[in-house]
């Protein structure tokens, strides 16, 4: 930022951010974005998306321009720039869809198709509201942050509640709340005024009481005997697993598949956590381990596939041709790894993209058509089969009933998403306690020296090629075992299904998440695949958000969301060279 | 270890192209044609490889977005040649009409180019290296999505040249019109291109800048402004990339720029990356490489519906080449250590 000038330097400044703001909305309206977020309402017939976007952004940039007052507190500057705002949209709204320019009659939407009555229509509507956006952006500091804070993770949770108002009803008619209960609520896709209001004081003052007192009841834990401390920790851990394991019965059929969605990315995310964050080999052809996966799966279960005995029987099931998979999927990431073992960082990134592209092309081509399919793909793969099921009913009859009971109600149970993501979620405990294991072992701390420095690393006796090799391995494992669950899950697989955007999208969520952390990996998958799978309205949007998440995620927060320790500390002590002052965390943020 | 390998793959590469000579499947004439066409795409591989070696050349990233910075070109271009065509300027003036498409496609690209850099890579310069490479994938998917949202996201058709329609008679083999333009505009690119890197005083300080910033930076030159440079010569040569694309394919798409931009960079590699005449080569091979592969190489092997495994021609040549020469074909011009 400039450094504080006269009065009128900083007028200007604030005229800008309006300016800026104004030009942002604008463009948010011809890329189609307020169009298409204006079908929601977040609270009904109070306000909708497109207005809390706009003002939003408002806001955020009123604020910042202020942030060199004292304080922040600059209501002149704040309206300022909100009216600038407003007259820029304003502008566009009165010079209309069709204009004359040098006698030439310009019709805006022959160029910009989303120049149409509706986007006007949305514009005009709260247009008068942006200077009071940006009024409120410099007075906001007045208030103490121990009421603000609070106040605005309300307004957040309003607004993230309003966005999934139709999947929290689902949820709540799925647990048989009742109809005039829900009515009350939420109506349509948004809340009604009075649900708003309850949600915004129940987060307010949540967030309050942690303001006040989350200080205190953190020293009071500090302060209890470590053996203490690590049974509390033990406790909350088995509090959330069992949370997790009953999430399909709250959640329903629809939600159970979304998380299942979720799970299988996470299990690539672990994977591709090893081989980006730990040993800092970034590979854009992960997606081949997935795709390999799911089609050694469906070549060895469908009745379709060329190696099936009979056309109503595959050769084999899951569980047999389990391990069958994975071997092979470990095999291939050792066989693609050997020639790319003396590449680094940008050569290894594309090699390993055409690697990809290249099992995808195979996948899809005539020659393997008798195989693979072609471009029609595998089909009839079987679902899974909850293991020792008849095992389960022998058991029954020979009278210990309780603990599998339990079992087959949770697991073998009639739903098939639910019963889905229990194996899911096995698949995810045993890959995440994997990582968490290796990450402190010899053979991870070797991947965290071959990041940092090759060259170093193997004067330190690390053997490259067997540390190199074992994280591809791994790591294609954990890819592959996602993808012999993904056959089963869509019963037929197609190569269109197996693009580099996964691969991408897989990237992304590892590094959103915060490379090289596993709750980051978490964090990430639902961020990324679990948020975009229940917004699907706004759908042709989702990898232009996914553009902008992973660009302002690198120029503001490089470490990630649930950063890594190391990350955490590296992206600091740089902080302290005056390397990175870009990164500097403050709070400003 | 590495020389049975290589045998290995030598021995494939010369038993397909005997089978498929030996059959005699496609004359002369055939693979005349497919050298002619290889050769224009080539060109243009080689157009949009020199926007990713000279970029890499100097802040050592894949400005992976490149790809996407000919497709804006393309684009505008597209708005640009339908105006003139719907007022008629076209089919008076072609040759003025298209370079009017031209200049504003470039200037689009060169815009694009230096917004991607001033405001997504440029705050990133000292970051780690994988850093910038993730931001240009996020800038990739946002510029595409942005110009689908912007513009729709089906195809878009550019208006014929009439000029352009037909073929000539060159040394007693037809060339279609359209090809023979883009391979002579490339070539006469390239060739100053290359002359202004030799020879300007921007070409120097650009050249060392790419040899050492901080020296450079001693030495009186404005680092920060060669690179704006470097950015605008790369998105000027994509934007024109753009319009000659359009000459032979003759339809625009919002994802129309990642193919491209990937094989693009696939030639620059091959050429070695961070050395200017080695992308004008690696663009040109690839693109004849590419266009005979599938009849010379798959075909030979019982290989149905080859075509198909054109891109999968590419991807392994691009593995091939960097395992056995991993910089490239005429050596690059990076070292690692430096980076």
């Amino acid at each position: 930022m400039t450094p504080r000038g006269g009065g009128w330097a900083r007028l200007a400044g604030h005229a800008r951010a309006g300016a800026i703001a104004g030009g942002l909305i604008v463009f948010l309206g011809l890329v189609g974005v307020l169009e298409t977020f204006g079908k929601r309402s977040i609270v009904e017939d109070v306000v909708g998306l497109p207005e809390v976007l706009g003002l939003t952004i408002v806001f955020a940039l009123a604020r910042r321009a202020c942030s060199p007052a004292a304080a922040g507190r600059d209501v002149v500057g704040g309206a300022l720039a909100g009216l600038v705002a407003a007259v820029v949209v304003g502008g566009f709204v009165a010079v209309g869809p069709t204009f004359a320019l040098g006698g030439v009659e310009i019709r805006l939407r022959d160029m910009f198709i989303r120049a149409s009555p509706q986007l006007y229509a949305i514009l005009d509507a709260f247009l008068w509201h942006l200077p009071l956006a940006g009024l409120l952006a410099g007075a906001v500091a007045f208030v103490p942050p121990a009421l603000r804070r609070p106040a605005g993770a309300g307004l957040a949770a309003v607004v993230l509640v309003g966005l999934l108002s139709d999947h929290v009803k689902l949820v709540l008619d799925h647990n048989a709340v009742p109809a005039a209960w829900t009515r009350r609520l939420i109506s349509g896709k948004a809340l009604t005024p009075g649900g708003a209001t309850l949600v915004w004081l129940v987060v307010a003052l949540a967030r309050g009481a942690w303001v006040a007192r989350g200080g205190a009841v953190r020293a009071a834990l500090a302060a209890r005997p470590p053996a203490e401390r690590a049974w509390l920790g033990r406790a909350a851990v088995a509090l959330c697993a069992l949370g997790v394991i009953a999430l399909p019965r709250v959640l329903g059929a629809y939600h159970s598949e979304v998380l299942n969605q979720v799970g299988l990315f996470v299990l690539m995310g672990l994977g591709l956590n090893i081989v980006v964050g730990f040993a800092g080999m970034l590979d854009l052809g992960y997606v081949a381990f997935f795709a390999l996966g799911a089609y050694t799966m469906a070549v060895l279960t469908s009745p379709e596939s060329f190696l099936a005995p009979s056309p109503d029987a595959g050769l084999m099931g899951f569980w047999a041709a389990l391990p069958i998979c994975l071997v092979v999927v470990v095999l291939a990431g050792i066989v693609l790894g050997v020639p790319v073992l003396r590449l680094r960082g940008d050569y290894l990134a594309i090699v390993t993209l055409g690697f990809g592209e290249i099992i995808r092309l195979l996948a899809m081509s005539d020659w393997l058509k008798p195989f693979l399919g072609g471009a029609q793909g595998l089909k009839s793969i079987p679902p899974i089969k909850a293991p020792m099921v008849g095992l389960g009913e022998t058991c029954a009859r020979l009278g210990v009933d309780l603990p599998l009971c339990i079992y087959r109600v949770a697991i073998a149970g009639p739903d098939k998403p639910q019963k889905l993501f229990y194996i899911i979620l096995g698949g995810c405990a045993i890959a995440a306690f994997v990582a968490v294991r290796l990450k402190g072992s010899r053979l991870g701390r070797a991947w965290m020296a071959l990041r940092e420095d090759e060259d170093v690393a193997q004067a330190m006796g690390i053997d490259l090629v067997r540390t190199k090799l074992m994280a591809f391995a791994i790591g294609a494992a954990f890819s592959g075992l996602s993808g012999t669950i993904f056959g089963p899950k869509l019963v037929s697989i197609f190569p269109h299904s197996f693009g580099l955007l996964i691969s991408i999208n897989i990237l992304a969520l590892v590094i959103v998440g915060g490379m090289g952390s596993i709750a980051g990996v978490i964090v990430g998958a639902l961020a990324l695949v679990g948020l975009p799978e229940l917004l699907r309205e706004f759908a042709e949007y989702r990898l232009w958000v996914y553009g902008i998440v992973l660009v302002g995620m690198m120029l503001y927060r490089p470490e990630g969301l649930v950063p890594s320790t190391v990350a955490r500390r590296e992206l600091h002590a740089d902080d302290a060279e005056g390397v990175r002052p870009a990164a500097e965390p403050g709070p400003a943020r | 270890m590495t020389v049975t390998a290589a045998l290995a793959v030598l021995a494939v590469l010369v038993y397909g192209p005997f089978r498929i000579l030996q059959a005699g499947k496609y004359s002369s004439e055939n693979w005349l044609d497919f050298i002619v066409f290889g050769l224009a795409q080539g060109s243009l591989y080689a157009l949009i490889a020199l926007g990713y070696t000279l970029v890499y050349g100097i802040l050592r990233m894949i400005n992976f977005a490149h790809g996407e910075v000919f497709m804006c070109g393309a684009f505008t271009g597209y708005f640009a040649a339908a105006a003139l065509d719907g007022s008629g300027f076209m089919d008076r003036h072609p040759l003025v009409g298209l370079l009017a498409v031209t200049v504003v496609a470039a200037s689009t690209s060169i815009g694009v180019a230096v917004l991607l850099e001033r405001i997504a890579y440029r705050p990133l310069r000292r970051a780690p290296r994988l850093v910038p490479l993730i931001t240009a994938i996020g800038a990739s998917l946002f510029l595409q999505y942005t110009v689908s949202g912007l513009y729709g996201s089906g195809l878009e058709t550019y208006p014929d040249v009439d000029v352009l329609k037909g073929d000539w008679q060159i040394l007693g083999i037809g060339i279609l019109k359209t090809q023979a333009v883009v391979i002579a505009a490339a070539v006469l690119i390239m060739l100053s291109l290359y002359a202004f890197v030799q020879h300007t005083r921007t070409g120097r300080a650009m050249r060392a800048v790419s040899e050492d910033k901080d020296t450079a930076a001693l030495m009186g030159i404005d680092v920060d402004g060669i690179i704006v440079r470097t950015f605008v010569l790369g998105g000027a040569l994509a934007g024109v990339a753009g319009v000659l694309h359009a000459l032979i394919y003759k339809q625009v798409v919002f994802n129309m720029g990642f193919q491209p931009g990937l094989k693009a960079f696939t030639a620059a590699v091959l050429g070695g990356i961070g050395n200017v005449p080695g992308a004008m080569l690696g663009g040109l091979f690839l693109g004849v490489v590419e266009s005979i592969g599938p009849g010379l190489f798959l075909e030979g092997l019982g290989i149905p519906a080859a075509y198909q495994l054109k891109d999968a021609i590419a991807f392994t040549l691009l593995v091939l080449v960097l395992i056995f020469r991993p910089t490239g074909i005429l050596g690059e011009r990076v070292s690692e250590k430096r980076a």
